[in-house]
């Protein structure tokens, strides 16, 4: 019996430590930082971890400082941990209030970090991040089990204006186009559903934020469309290609209907022939980007429809040609 | 007669076939760019980008090609989507740089005027044309790139024009240059497979007694949540192979798990990979090839897992269907050695 009690009570007391310590994620604020900084020149700056209200019990939070490099054409960055005996190496200028706190439901609560420069950057943008975490650990779980453990990133983008070197006096953003083409092997399509690359270059030394513009769409000199580039407001990194997707599409057009639902749409709301996409980066731009792409709608189940008409006609036409022949030929 | 016919049908065909030729040569087109040219450095910005603004001053900056001289015309043409033109007057324009007395302006409709230029000597540099915001132009009503097209009558003797035109840029209502911090927010979340009720920490996956009959399993829901118009990409990265000590059961080879012969984590082979399950709906994610489409080892280096482009709520409790599924997968064969075995798989998120 008392076996059995305290099994009970181990229970209750197993349960209950388990419902004291379920797990949230902690949503982080911002997700970015962007300033400027000159050499000596510090700068404090907080970072909210948010206490959501599904959260019961105390959840430990812990912080630290990676550092970050962007990588490839479209979002990859690499994270990595700063060696500390480079000291350019912005990540290695961080210093956060803590390294770890508690948070319960409802909390907002504030870790403050502060920045110095040390004056060995480059100049332009360099690249750090914060990294909030629920879990410290890289130990390993006992059993046949996968441990899992999550990162939330708060990137941070410094312009250095000035290092040991002095002023930066070549800070500079220098887009230019690399490609504005079709994603496609032909530059004809049987329906609008057009899609488009483009990649930009920053030759520059600064980051170049949320360049914008549009893609028209023309046919015969007028336009018919208008697609917003870079909707996302994706960023261009320093000495880097970013690459861009964007696709023309008519938005009722029945994509995912059959063959008669798509051929009647195209009888109704006919697109063939020759098309123009202009491109103009036309903000946050430097110089502005103007391209164009052209490329055919030939609706083939149209075509494909009055091809059949048409050789059914020629056909009968002929047969009835040879047998008015044969009839002639016959009286001879 | 039959040689009649027989021609007709000859010409038919050949006409057919002259058809089609045509017809290829057309589609055989290639894809062609070209770019604006004429005056170089065209640039057009707005004092306010706003569908519809009104009360919008412009300036026009460019640089010749050809110097300008005195008495020299610059006509400026722009979209009359732009309205509010016809209202204008010479006191709300201006031409200025480098050697420009004065400027008087004429010939004032909607979408186009003129500028006549005093000079006290030929302008080779930067010349900016500004239209003042008051009483300024109104906006188009939609978004777009608009073209303002610049012709110089050098002297204003209509022998030597030069051409150009530039692009601006209306549809934008946050026109603020952001040098400060954002106020957005991200989160991501490890749930219970197909469940509201979050993993507790430590959190695990737990792949149970391997047998070499049977593909052992454990699965889990990933959330994440961002206010990024971007959207957001996750990484993934292990410590290390699913191991036991120096013992690992072999992570998968092969493009999908395929190394043995067989596509995917097969029992008795002793393998172990992990693959995306379910890629949800609602936040257009995107799992990075291959990892939603066979069994793949877990890699030892931090590499993109899925992304996607645009707002998520994933990482709310309630928002089950949004969610990424991941399923580990672990198989042994009669050598596997005995014992507990194990691995760290750590995520993270950042914005794009």
């Amino acid at each position: 019996m008392e076996k059995f009690i305290v099994l009970v009570l181990l229970f209750v007391f197993c349960t209950g430590f388990v419902s004291l310590n379920p797990a949230r994620a902690i949503p982080v604020s911002p997700d970015k930082y962007f300033f400027e900084l000159s050499t000596n020149e510090s700068k404090s700056f907080s970072l909210n971890l948010l206490g959501k209200e599904n959260l019961t019990g105390n959840q430990s939070v812990f912080i630290y400082v990676l550092g970050m490099k962007k990588t490839g054409e479209e979002n990859d960055r690499q994270f990595y941990i700063p060696d500390p005996k480079q000291e350019n190496d912005i990540a290695n200028w961080i210093e956060l209030n803590t390294n770890s706190l508690d948070l319960k439901k409802g909390d907002v609560k504030t870790v403050t970090w502060s920045i110095k420069n040390r004056g060995l950057a480059n100049c332009g943008t360099n690249l750090a991040a914060i990294v909030v975490s629920e879990s410290p650990r890289s130990d390993l779980i006992p059993g046949n089990t996968v441990a899992l453990k999550n990162e939330i990133i708060s990137q941070i983008h410094v312009q250095i204006k000035s290092n040991n070197n002095g002023e930066c006096v070549d800070l500079k953003y220098n887009t230019r186009l690399i490609e504005f083409s079709l994603d496609s092997k032909t530059n004809s399509f049987d329906q609008p559903q057009v899609p488009f690359i483009t990649r930009v270059q920053n030759e520059g030394n600064l980051i170049q934020r949320s360049p914008k513009g549009f893609i028209d769409i023309f046919q015969g000199g007028r336009k018919i469309e208008t697609i917003e580039f870079n909707p996302g407001s994706l960023d261009i990194y320093p000495n880097t290609v970013r690459r861009f997707e964007n696709i023309w599409v008519d938005k009722n057009y029945p994509y995912r209907g059959n063959y008669f639902d798509q051929l009647v749409y195209e009888i109704r709301s006919p697109r063939f022939g020759y098309y123009e996409a202009r491109l103009g980066i036309t903000k946050n731009s430097n110089p502005e980007i103007l391209s164009t792409v052209s490329f055919w709608i030939i609706p083939w189940r149209i075509i494909t429809l009055f091809g059949i008409i048409l050789i059914s006609t020629l056909l009968v036409f002929l047969i009835v040609r040879y047998s008015n022949y044969r009839k002639k030929k016959g009286r001879i | 007669m039959q040689s009649q016919f027989s021609n007709k049908t000859k010409r038919l065909i050949l006409g057919i076939l002259a058809l089609i030729a045509i017809v290829s040569i057309v589609l055989s087109f290639n894809q062609q760019t070209s770019k604006a040219a004429g005056i170089t450095n065209i640039n057009i910005s707005l004092t306010n980008e706003s569908i519809s603004a009104a009360g919008v001053g412009v300036t026009i900056e460019f640089t010749p090609n050809t110097p300008i001289t005195n008495g020299s015309v610059i006509n400026i043409d722009y979209d009359t989507a732009f309205t509010g033109g016809a209202s204008l007057t010479d006191g709300d324009i201006s031409v200025t740089g480098t050697n420009i007395t004065s400027s008087t302006e004429s010939s004032i409709i909607a979408g186009s005027f003129e500028s006549v230029l005093t000079t006290s000597g030929t302008v080779t540099s930067t010349v900016t044309v500004t239209i003042d915001n008051a009483p300024g132009l109104t906006n188009p009503s939609s978004a777009g790139n608009y073209q303002w097209s610049i012709s110089v009558n050098i002297g204003g003797t209509s022998v030597n024009y030069d051409n150009g035109a530039g692009l601006a840029y209306v549809g934008d209502a946050n026109d603020v240059n952001v040098t400060g911090i954002i106020g957005s927010t991200l989160d991501l979340q490890m749930y219970v497979q197909d469940s509201s009720t979050p993993l507790v920490l430590p959190y695990t996956c737990n792949l149970g007694a391997l047998n070499v009959g049977a593909v052992s399993s454990c699965s889990y829901d990933i959330g994440f949540s961002t206010n990024s118009s971007g959207g957001a990409t996750v990484k993934v990265a292990a410590d290390g192979q699913l191991r036991n000590g120096l013992n690992n059961i072999a992570a998968c080879t092969g493009t999908n798990c395929n190394g043995d012969g067989t596509t995917g984590v097969t029992a008795g082979s002793a393998e172990y990979g992990f693959v995306i399950s379910n890629t949800g709906t609602g936040c257009s994610t995107t799992p990075v090839a291959p990892y939603g489409t066979a069994d793949q080892a877990v890699p030892l280096s931090s590499t993109d897992f899925f992304s996607n482009n645009t707002l998520c709520d994933g990482a709310a409790s309630g928002s089950i269907n949004k969610r990424i599924e991941v399923t580990h997968k672990a198989s042994i064969n009669a050598a596997t050695v005995v014992g507990t075995y194990n691995q760290l798989v750590t995520y993270t998120i950042f914005a794009n």
